[in-house]
This record gives C-alpha cells, structure tokens and sequence, in this order.
C-alpha cells in the first residue's frame, strides 16, 4: 500500500464514533454501579452519544465512492467483515442510544408532556433497557474501531492483537474528557468531575501500557512499521502530540488534582478543562497517526 | 465444484512488453492513464481503479555491477482466502465457483475496505466509478471457452490459462527446468492464502519479486483482536467504573444541590 486509500475524514469517524459511544456507555456504567447516584452523567454522556455518532457517520459516508448507496451496507451481514459488524453495532447504537437519549429529553422543561417527546416521559424501564443493550454496543463499537484496522494487510494494523484494545482505551478516556468539559461548561458539582478525572487517570495508566504492548510486539513483529511511528515521519507528532499531550500530560494533570487538598475544596475547573482537551486532541491525533502512518 | 480455473505466469519468459497491460484495458474498455516518470521503466507504477494489471520492472544489482531485468505480471492473485471477500460489508466482492474472485459493480459502494486489505495491492478505487475494481479473470470471455485477454496476446508465451491443476503440474516441470538450469526457482501461489488461482513460476526469490513471502488473510488478527477488546470492556468495568463510582464516599452529598437532585442545577 503506497497510497492514502482511507483520508483524514475516516480519522475524524474513528475519533467520533469512539468518543460518542465512550461517553455513554461512561454515563450509564457510572449511573449503574452507584445505584443512581450519578444519573447526570447517564444524561450527559447520552446527550453527547447520538450525535456525535451521527458527525462521525456521515464522514464515513461523504468517504463512500457512492454515499447515496450506503444502504447496501444495510442489506447485508458478513461476520468476518469488520466494516460489516462495525455497521451493524453503529445502527444498533444509534436505535438504543437515541431512544434512551428521548426518554432524557422528554424529561427537560422544555419538553412539556404534549408532542412526540411526551411519549417518552416517564419511561424508566425503556430508559433501562436501552442503557443495558447501548452500554455493551457501545463498548463493542469503540474497540470496533480498531479491530476494523486490524483487518487489513497493513503491517502497522494487523500485526498486533492490540489495536482493537488501544481504540477502546483511547476511546474510553476521551469519552471521559468530552463528560468533564460538559460538567465544567455546565458548572456542575466539581466534585463528580473529580471523580471521573479518577477515573480517566486509571484508564490512561491502562492505555499507557497497552500502547507500549502494541509498540514492543510491532517491533518485533514489523520493525519497519514500528520505525515509522517512533522514529519516522510521524515521530514528532507521535511523541509531542498523542504521548506528551494526549497521556502524559492529562496524566499528571489529573494525579495532580487527584492529591492536591487545596484544589479540591476549590472549584477551579481550569485544570479539568485543560486535561481533557489534551486528552481529546490526543485522541484525535492517535487515530489520525495511526491511520496514516499505516498507508505509507 | 467445478473446476478451478487459473492463470500461470512464467516470469522467466516475460520479456516486460506489456501487451498484457494494453490488452487489459481494451477488452475491459479502460481509460489510459496520464502518468509521470517514476524512476522506473514500469508504468504506471501501481495497480489503479482503470488499470488491473501491469508489470512490475525490478532491477537487480548483480555482483559485477551489472543491472537485470526482472519482469513480473501482477493482478488479482484470485486467492482461495480472498482477503477482499472477507472484509467486503456490502457483499460486492463474491468468489465464483471456479475460483474467480470478482467485485460487483452494481453493489460496490466504494468502502475501500478490500484496497487495504489485500496483501497483493491487487485492487484499487476508481474515483470515476466511485467503486473498487481489480482483475476479474475476463469472466464472460472464460465462459465462451476464449481464456482472458492478457493470456490471449501474450506475445513470448509467458502466460497460460486453464485448470488450475494442470497448471501447477505444469509449473512444477519448468520449475525442475529452470533449477537443472542452475536458477532459484519455485512456484509461488501453491499454497499462499489457501491457494491462489493465479500461479507463478518465478526464477528468483519471492521477495525480490516484490511478493508477500508470507501472505495472511487481512482477516487472520481478527479473533485475537476481538478478544482483547472484550478483556479491554471487562477489565474497565471493573477497575475504573465499578471500583471508583460504585464505592460509598459521599463526594457528591457533601456538595447540595448537586449530582442526583434534578431541581438544584439551575
């Protein structure tokens, strides 16, 4: 492969999609384990699900040789087609996603109970149900996004059993950064950011070590794609833009409020704001490196 | 089944006049393509969405300073395992029953998910057609007993159509001729990616041909990545979300007004 055959736009999907589903599936595993008590954040990161989803989509459709026929796509199933099982989650999730985030809207003051949101007032079980089936979908669509690199005969993508892995990782913490800058934008309870940042901390710690596994076995395994990471054309961006940036950075960020007494009782939303449009800009640029140093 | 049905190239023969690439795009009605020096003799200098097969021109420095020619055609190698069939979400890319592997036009949608996952770099987009295209072994003059159009003008006789066994048998003779003639020789295709329907005889190493030496299916890594990824959702579960939300501290009862109290936001 000499050729840009999947463009920046395919990165700009990957990105999306992984944040979209990252934040509800956040949302609605913090809502479930604490029995309710961060139900915010099961509406925000259902808020942010569908339609960042939805951008994320439409890129890949403008990608299409022929975006008016995409409902090909919907005719058929091919289980060993990543592009088709990951077609099939993204549908899924926007069915379970939307109707959850319905069931949030029909509960704004806005809504008022007449109209079509007022079908969806009050309906817990459907809200329920859609956060169980959406929360693995979810999950199974931000790994999806990797996986469907894998299965190409790039050496960068396929070489290794981790990328499907570092995609849900990454996604996980971005989706956890898009939560916080809407808690801060919000000026919500700086106490629930802090959580999360907790949260985004140890799952940096986990995509720090994942990413070095995937960059040790490729070295063995494809050496030269390994070399154009970490010492060729994308080095620069490699380890200014996704390690410093996107991991080290927010990582410190977040151990750093995480010990500081003072900032706690303060309700400074600086550094939470700070650390996650790091980690949302390395985010970004994991999938945009990646992607590209893997067509050289 | 019926029979499989193949190409033989005879690298060995190839004299790198590219009357395949010319008859290539005559009987399939494609646009010649404007192209610039690239440093090689070859051209163009990749298999495109209008041009399905080319020779590709490799020079071999030898020991005395003298450079040789090596010649080989390259198109869909028409794998048993078509990496292009296993990724393919909109069902274009179908494998006929004698082993043709070919991409319908009327179903492509142009993913390119198949460009990137051939390990041969067999199949490319046309933007013109806004689909993915490659060599289709000439289906409908195969099927009026005529082999396909490269075969046809091969002028040195390089290329060979038929059963897929009588090739390899064949393959197998001139390949003992081109050892006897003191020549690295081997048959590239027997067995790559399940078999492929396109069959090399090549009198030098696969990889100074520019062949894959261990060609994978683009869909080998995908149960191992699957399975990380579900480790991966397991794993953070737990120890991010399970652990730090489902823990009693009263972070958010400490502040009023806040987290589960709907009406305090505003």
């Amino acid at each position: 492969m000499h050729q840009i055959n999947w463009p920046a736009m395919i990165a700009v999907y990957l990105f999306m999609a992984g944040v979209g589903v990252a934040a509800f599936y956040t949302g609605v595993l913090a809502d479930l384990f604490s029995n309710g008590r961060y139900r915010r954040l099961a509406k925000y990161g259902s808020y942010l699900g569908v339609p960042l989803i939805a951008i994320g989509v439409l890129m890949l459709l403008l990608d299409l040789g022929k975006p008016l026929s995409f409902w090909r796509f919907l005719l058929n199933f091919n289980p060993t087609s990543t592009m088709s099982v990951g077609v099939w989650l993204l549908s899924a999730f926007i069915v379970t996603g939307g109707l959850n985030a319905l069931t949030w809207l029909a509960e704004e003051k806005f809504a008022g109970n007449t109209g079509l949101l007022g079908i969806f007032k009050n309906k817990p079980g459907l809200r329920r149900f859609t956060a169980l089936i959406g929360m693995p979908v979810g999950l199974l669509t931000a790994g999806y996004t990797g996986v469907l690199l894998a299965s190409t005969s790039s050496a960068l993508w396929s070489s290794t059993p981790y990328l499907g892995l570092l995609f849900l990782v990454s996604a996980t913490s971005t989706g956890i950064a898009a939560l916080m800058l809407v808690l801060a934008w919000r000026r919500e309870d700086f106490a629930v950011i802090q959580k999360l940042a907790r949260a985004d901390a140890l799952v940096i710690v986990f995509e720090i070590i994942i990413f070095a596994l995937l960059l040790i076995t490729l070295g063995f395994r494809a050496p030269e794609a390994a070399a154009v990471i970490l010492k060729g054309s994308y080095s620069a961006v490699f380890w200014l833009g996704i390690v410093a940036c996107g991991l080290v950075i927010p990582l410190i960020v977040e151990l750093y409020n995480m010990f500081s007494v003072k900032l706690h009782t303060g309700k400074d939303f600086t550094v939470p704001v700070v650390a996650s449009v790091l980690i949302l800009v390395g985010g970004f640029l994991l999938r945009y490196v990646i992607l590209f140093a893997g067509q050289i | 089944m019926a029979d499989q049905m193949g190409i033989l190239i005879d690298v060995s023969k190839c004299t790198g006049c590219r009357g395949c690439q010319v008859a290539c795009k005559q009987w399939n009605n494609l646009p010649a393509t404007r192209t610039a020096f690239s440093g090689s003799y070859e051209n163009p200098p990749r298999i495109e969405g209008n041009t399905w097969t080319r020779v590709k021109f490799v020079e071999d420095m030898q020991s005395g300073g003298n450079v040789r020619f090596l010649f080989r055609k390259t198109q869909c190698m028409h794998c048993t395992e078509a990496s292009c069939v296993a990724v393919c979400a909109s069902g274009a890319a179908t494998r006929l029953n004698n082993g043709t592997v070919v991409i319908d036009q009327d179903k492509c949608i142009g993913c390119k998910n198949c460009v990137v996952a051939c390990p041969f770099g067999a199949v490319a987009f046309d933007p013109q057609t806004g689909t993915s295209r490659k060599c289709r072994l000439c289906y409908e003059r195969v099927e009026n007993n005529m082999p396909p159009a490269c075969v046809k003008t091969c002028p040195p006789g390089a290329l060979q159509f038929g059963k897929r066994e009588e090739l390899l048998a064949a393959a197998g003779e001139r390949v003992s001729q081109l050892k006897a003639a003191g020549k690295d020789a081997s048959i590239y295709g027997q067995k790559e990616v399940g078999g492929t329907g396109v069959i090399y005889v090549l009198d030098a190493t696969p990889k100074l041909y520019g062949l894959p030496e261990n060609p994978r299916p683009a869909t080998a890594g995908l149960t191992g990545n699957w399975l990380g990824v579900l480790a991966g959702a397991g794993i953070m579960a737990l120890a991010p979300f399970k652990l730090l939300f489902s823990d009693k501290e009263t972070d958010i009862q400490q502040t009023p007004g806040s987290g589960v109290d709907e009406n305090a936001s505003n």
